[in-house]
């Protein structure tokens, strides 16, 4: 199921508060500026920034 | 952040505390309490509930109204709150001191029985003010250190009540003071004994007039008056 819209429009990179981008076929959230990706568990968004992914 | 306990080991056990018959007492004054902090605008409004846990509260809140988004840092809570399929809710796990959100996102900040358990309780309130709109409010609810039962569960060896640090209405008024013009009261006058429950209603009403600071409950609230702090 993709992310509800009204909680994707809050969610900000907990670490820069900067915007993030929407991955829906990875189900994931990704922060460009910190290059993170925030994993999407069972439909709970995991926010934290020791358990994101770094990526290229 | 770390929360100071394994919230994901007592996740299935959690509500059972308010089915017990002082669990019920506590339950009831509690809300009736919060309820009236949290003013009588509820109707379609946004609310942030830092350590919703299983969603007790939660339900609560949206009973109530509010649209609400309840984050916690134990995904096994989150679970058993997303399994109660509550109206209106949505769930994300986040640290308190580090919340995913925009400023000023929603109209009300709600921490109930969570402060005590964060390692740092200015942390998470000040990230908490800082998603609350301007001239929206912060209620929280804390545990009362200065309570009998406070007392009597140290004295028992309860975790909850030796590692978790609970607050005074000093020390809440104190923390709240940093964000605007904070106001706390203390409730649930309960004598905890089975045999004395059916005087709560009493009790409690002798103590919220008489304005006791040493209630098992203490409810704070404190106006948002900036964007950025």
């Amino acid at each position: 199921m993709p992310l509800d819209k009204e909680l994707l429009e809050i969610l900000v990179c907990p670490k820069c508060k900067g915007e993030l981008d929407y991955m829906e076929q990875d189900n994931r959230l990704v922060c460009h500026a910190c290059k993170l990706a925030y994993r999407i568990e069972d439909d709970i968004p995991v926010m934290l920034i020791d358990e994101a992914e770094p990526i290229q | 952040m770390m929360a100071r306990f394994d919230f994901d080991k007592v996740s299935r056990r959690y509500d059972e505390w308010y089915e017990t018959p002082l669990g019920e007492v506590h339950d009831r004054i509690q809300k009736r309490a919060v309820a009236e902090a949290l003013g009588e605008r509820t109707e379609g409004r946004r609310m942030l509930e830092i350590g919703c846990g299983t969603g007790h509260w939660t339900q609560f809140f949206s009973e109530l109204g509010f649209e609400v988004l309840g984050v916690d840092l134990s995904f096994g809570m989150l679970r058993v709150a997303q399994s109660k399929g509550i109206e209106r809710t949505r769930l994300a796990l986040a640290d308190a001191s580090r919340l995913p959100f925009s400023s000023g996102s929603f109209d009300v900040g709600c921490a109930i029985t969570t402060l005590e358990f964060v390692s740092d309780a200015q942390a998470a309130l000040r990230e908490l003010a800082r998603c609350v709109r301007p001239g929206g409010r912060i209620v929280v609810g804390v545990l009362n250190r200065a309570s009998l039962l406070a007392w009597l569960r140290r004295r028992r060896g309860s975790p909850t009540f030796r590692d978790a640090r609970l607050m005074t209405v000093g020390e809440l008024r104190g923390l709240l003071a940093g964000f605007g013009d904070a106001s706390v009261f203390s409730t649930g006058f309960v004598l905890p004994w089975r045999g004395l429950l059916w005087l709560s209603r009493v009790s409690n009403a002798v103590g919220r007039v008489l304005r006791l600071p040493f209630g098992d409950f203490l409810v704070g609230t404190v106006r948002i008056e900036q964007l950025e702090r």
